[in-house]
């Protein structure tokens, strides 16, 4: 079609026009300024060209989720849903739905729009690439796909009410840490009479309507977005008129902070240790941040290094003090498995320091050949990789490094292109929440299949005794040590810039992809 | 003159033929497919989803079949949709091309308007202060790595005084012609500064031949002033090397000014690319080559009919 | 003219002996002083701290790894020097034949060539280099490679100008009457009048080349750690904190790479100078 080139070419020189006309600016208007290093994908939450927090942190605006979750998993506030409860023998979970709840065209959220939604992502037909957590529920394969349409674990016992059954027996509360923050309710109302193979090709996804509490306006893919406050959101909204999502090299942090052309970096506005004294010399003020869940980690793929000994003295190797020391200062505390240091899951016992020799006796017993291996991870984790080959080298295990974006890395691990990887988690107070993190599918097949650990994580889901559970938990973790099947590094906590113009901001919650925008205030 | 035309046309489609079979020929080699960028950090697609996908992206078909899909649909209007973004490839690249043109042309006005100039002065004078300093300007220019003096003009301009915005192109709210100038200053600034630097060279040895020649004197004896003996022969003849120089350089100057678009989070082609390549947008970067491919081209058809012009001692083979 | 003319006249450009003289010095130390002195720049010296300062057992300070700056600015200084010295040469090799053929020949082999080269020269090379880079992984070699392929048309160009004029001259078709081979031709008449050109033209095209690769490092593209580069190791400076606090990190990488470029530049131009001031190039 000729006609859409001369459309193309029209719009480029219309664009050109328009980028040096226009009027002054319209300061009764109350903005907000939000800015993310990286580009957003599209607005379709489950069809993205990668599962970032970023990515999920958009969703969080256009589209409502159940619960509004803070400092780790400790604080879990009602959103569309205003309270929840176990029932059966512990297989169903209902939500009471909030009755206000509407979509930004002004019908009403119901408890149908939920089971829709969930009925979407088990369709063995429908085009996204993710199904989030259907395996959990009755009904389904271990993919997730829809079996049976009849004993479907998602079911609307009336307008405002939602349950879910699950195949085993799950807390609600766990199961909102887990899986909240990538459940988000589409419209029945619009997208039920598009054909699931379809669904990615509807211009739904162009213009998206959301019971969520903003409502899209314009963008500039892959640079700016404008959002306005959803009127019909049914927990308010703040004073604000407009929120923009900008995109910003990140070298420029700190910078636009300072400046106050941006309120808020995504994720929390977080800076590291060493750009604390400049933006306090500026005038900012930072906090020390609360809760120390960032959790790093050194991923292996099994199939490279498949003797556990080797993977153990890749362990015993390394001197987590000096990459602390280096990464994150004095916001950090070595981990020596996934459970959060503040909570009763948390084993000290498990902790040891560096033993070189202890490394280099177990590589003696493991016949290690002194063969090569590559560790992959993201150009700002460069020190710390630079730290782990010369720790590794010590101890005589030689490793190489090379620096590739996230995803292909992930990719890279699978297919078994790297040995090693450096990866960054935010972790919750949900005992298993390492599980879902993991790239678990094809990178440690032992990971996955090894009976002894399935069965771990059975008992622990269905233990409902607390002291039970913790002592399933910290048993968990002393055998995941011993496989080594990933190396915990640290967890860390973040100093927040506090924003100057804008009131309310949970920056802790920022860095769980939820945002409480609806209470923001522009001073 | 129009068979001329018609033959370079033709020649430059061919040229934009061959470049992007190439480029899309070796992104299909590029390791890490967007699928694999898709299945993202939870490798949580299964497999029958993962085949679903790759066939509905159409990665299922051998590279030449792929690109003559890709061919067919260019030549309809349709650039096919991002598979980072989702939306379709001809409106990204329509959103973002006018904030790069803007930039890079102004850029390279500046570059001209300054440059001439001071090339023109140096070798008017030569060996004087003034040619010493406008070389050793020209120097720093050519010579100086792009991202480093954008951190540091960032750094003292924006951060120290804040004089100017240190990103975008407009505040939100604000889309008065001063708002886009003052965050226009920067980048622009930044560009006109590199490309000054061969310009005002080039200028200076164009013009120090010229000066020398012969008929330039006559003029002189004949009781021209100064001025209108640079003005009349010098520039007129220097023009037209330098507008090759610069016009043949804007290749270049797209890629340098891809690297201030990203550190300026100025929102333009440039950065567009980079961020494609980065997540190997095939049909994004695609559609960017051939906008990158078409405007070069154009320049070149545009800056042989002109230097023709100019210079009437060329003529048309 | 004769190596002792081309010196005596060389060395009246004070600017081209600063830029040789700079040059050769630094080879010099970038590959002799860490040799000399054992130094090790992937070694991390946690009790020497992150970022210190510059210090009697650090003379230029630590990086974010805790490794010695002083040895990484001059390993990293074997890596730039070798691209930007290299990589010309690669241009050389591909693009000098091709320009003799071109310009030689002229025909099918001028028409092909020269839309070879425009066909490179019309896309923008970062972006380019960044797309090959992506499919072959980043090393010194590659980046010669990679860079110096980006080259090519600039030479053959160069090249075929300067056959074209050379083949003017009445003695090429002296020669072609007595019946001298085209290799004798080339070698023996065409290739010495293009040879001047063609050295000048490395001689710029290496301070390009060192540009280019730390272009490419800033982007992520080019030489990966822990070995180092001067590019790489001032893409650090995008840490506001590094750039402003602590200066040691990047600003001798920064000014070695500035000053390399000015003394190639120097040193081409003292070479135009010498060898024929009028040169096209």
């Amino acid at each position: 079609m000729k006609r859409r080139l001369r459309a193309h070419i029209l719009a480029m020189s219309l664009a050109l026009a328009l980028t040096a006309c226009g009027r002054g600016p319209d300061t009764s208007e109350k903005v907000i300024n939000m800015a993310f290093t990286t580009a957003w994908g599209s607005f379709n939450p489950y069809y993205s060209s990668s599962t970032t927090m970023y990515e999920l942190s958009l969703y969080d605006k256009i589209f409502d989720k159940l619960v509004f979750t803070d400092l780790a998993g400790a604080e879990i506030l009602p959103r569309a849903a205003d309270r929840w409860e176990s029932a059966g023998d512990g297989t169903e979970a209902v939500f009471y739905l909030n009755q206000n709840a509407s979509w930004s065209d002004g019908q009403k959220v119901t408890a149908h729009d939920w089971v829709f939604t969930a009925r979407l992502l088990a369709d063995p037909a429908s085009a996204f690439s993710t199904r989030v957590f259907t395996h959990i529920l009755t009904g389904t394969n271990e993919n997730g796909v829809l079996l049976d349409a009849e004993t479907f674990g998602a079911e609307a016992l009336d307008d405002t009410t939602l349950k879910f059954t699950f195949k085993e027996r799950t807390d609600p509360e766990d199961f909102l840490l887990h899986y909240n923050r990538r459940f988000l309710v589409l419209p029945e109302h619009i997208l039920g009479s598009v054909s699931p193979a379809d669904i990615l090709k509807s211009d739904f996804w162009r213009n998206p309507v959301g019971s969520g509490p903003c409502v899209y306006v314009s963008q500039m893919t892959g640079s700016e977005m404008v959002l306005a406050p959803n009127p019909h959101y049914h927990l308010g909204g703040g004073n604000w008129d407009k929120l923009v999502l900008r995109v910003l090299d990140s070298s420029s942090r700190l910078t636009v902070l300072m400046s106050g052309e941006i309120d808020q970096i995504e994720l929390g506005s977080s800076i590291s240790p060493n750009d604390k004294p400049i933006a306090e010399a500026n005038g900012l003020t930072v906090r020390d941040g609360l809760v120390r869940n960032f959790f790093m980690d050194v991923l292996i793929n099994e199939n490279g290094i498949p003797d556990r000994r080797i993977r153990q003295a890749l362990h015993y190797a390394i001197d987590k003090d000096a990459i602390i020391e280096a990464a994150a200062k004095d916001v950090a505390d070595p981990a020596y498995g996934y459970e959060m240091l503040n909570t009763e899951y948390y084993d000290p016992s498990l902790a040891f320091p560096r033993d070189i020799e202890k490394a280099k006796a177990l590589l003696r017993e493991a016949n290690y050949d002194g063969r090569l291996y590559t560790i992959a991870f993201a150009s700002k984790r460069e020190n710390i990789a630079a730290l782990l080959t010369q720790q590794w080298k010590e101890a005589g295990i030689n490793v190489e490094m090379v620096i590739v974006d996230v995803a292909t890395m992930f990719s890279g691990l699978t297919s078994g292109i790297y040995d090693l990887g450096l990866s960054g988690h935010s972790a919750t107070a949900y005992s298993l929440w390492f599980e879902g993190e993991f790239p678990a599918n094809n990178t440690n097949a032992s990971f996955i299949m090894d009976p002894a650990r399935a069965s771990y994580v059975d008992r622990i889901g269905h233990a409902i005794d607390k002291e039970e559970k913790i002592a399933l938990v910290k048993e968990y973790q002393k055998y995941l040590a011993e496989q080594t099947w990933f190396i915990p590094l640290y967890f860390a906590g973040e100093y927040w810039v506090e924003p100057t113009r804008v009131s309310n901001i949970r920056g802790s919650a920022s860095l769980m992809c939820n945002d409480n925008v609806w209470e923001w205030y522009v001073n | 003159m129009v068979r001329y035309l018609y033959e370079r046309i033709l020649s430059a489609m061919l040229t934009m033929f061959i470049v992007t079979a190439i480029i899309y020929t070796l992104l299909s080699l590029v390791q890490g497919s967007a699928l694999d960028v898709m299945g993202g950090s939870g490798g949580e697609m299964s497999h029958a989803d993962y085949e679903a996908i790759r066939h509905n992206l159409g990665l299922d078909l051998p590279v030449w079949a792929r690109y003559g899909q890709w061919l067919r649909n260019v030549l309809r209007g349709d650039f096919g949709v991002s598979y980072r973004y989702g939306v379709p490839v001809g409106e990204v690249i329509a959103q973002r091309f006018g904030p790069s043109a803007l930039l890079i042309g102004t850029g390279l006005a500046f570059a001209v308007l300054l440059g001439l100039p001071i090339g023109i002065m140096a070798a008017h004078r030569p060996g004087s202060l003034w040619d010493r300093l406008s070389s050793f300007f020209a120097l720093a220019g050519m010579t100086a790595p792009r991202f480093i003096i954008c951190i540091t003009f960032i750094y003292f301009f924006s951060f120290k005084l804040r004089l100017t915005p240190s990103m975008g192109m407009h505040t939100v709210g604000n889309a008065s012609f001063g708002d886009l100038v003052i965050h226009l200053i920067l980048p622009v600034s930044i560009i006109a500064f590199s490309k000054m630097g061969y310009l005002i060279k080039q200028t200076r040895s164009a013009c120090l031949e010229v000066f020398q020649e012969d008929y330039l004197n006559t003029a002189r004896a004949k009781g021209l002033s100064e001025t209108e003996v640079i003005l009349k022969h010098g520039l007129r003849t220097a023009v037209a090397p330098i507008l090759t120089q610069a016009m043949a350089e804007i290749p270049e100057l797209v890629g340098s000014a891809a690297i201030v678009e990203k550190i300026f989070g100025w929102p333009g082609i440039g950065a567009l690319m980079i961020e494609a390549i980065r997540n190997r947008d095939v049909p994004l970067i695609m559609g960017v080559t051939l906008v990158i491919a078409v405007v070069v081209l154009l320049a070149n058809i545009f800056l042989d009919i002109a230097y023709g012009l100019l210079d009437p001692r060329v003529s048309y083979r | 003219m004769n190596s002792s003319e081309f010196w005596k006249k060389f060395r009246t450009s004070k600017s081209a002996v600063i830029g040789l003289s700079f040059l050769l010095l630094e080879a010099l130390a970038v590959y002799l002083l860490p040799a000399l002195f054992r130094m090790d720049p992937v070694a991390s010296d946690v009790q020497a701290g992150f970022f210190a300062a510059p210090s009697a057992s650090h003379l230029l300070g630590t990086d974010g790894a805790a490794r010695d700056l002083l040895a990484r600015t001059l390993y990293g200084g074997q890596v730039s020097l070798l691209v930007g010295v290299a990589a010309p040469f690669i241009s050389v090799l591909l693009g000098l034949p091709l320009g003799l053929a071109a310009g030689y020949y002229r025909g099918m082999a001028e028409t092909v060539i020269m839309r070879a080269s425009d066909v490179f020269m019309s896309f923008p090379s970062v972006l380019l280099s960044m797309i090959l880079l992506s499919i072959i992984s980043p090393s010194p070699g590659t980046l010669i490679a990679v860079i110096g392929i980006m080259d090519w048309p600039v030479i053959a160009k160069l090249v075929y100008g300067n056959v074209l004029s050379i083949r003017e001259k009445e003695y090429i078709d002296g020669a072609v009457s007595i019946g001298r081979t085209d290799f004798e031709i080339l070698s023996h008449e065409i290739l010495p009048g293009v040879l001047s050109p063609v050295f000048v033209s490395i001689s710029f095209r290496s301070g390009g080349a060192i540009l280019q690769e730390s272009g490419l490092s800033f982007l992520g593209a080019g030489i990966r750690p822990p070995q180092a580069s001067w590019g790489s190791i001032i893409s650090a400076a995008q840490d506001l904190s590094v750039l402003t606090r602590t200066p040691w990190v990047w600003a001798p990488s920064g000014l070695l790479i500035v000053l390399t470029i000015m003394s190639f530049q120097f040193l081409g131009q003292g070479l135009r100078d010498t060898l024929d001031p009028k040169m096209k190039l």
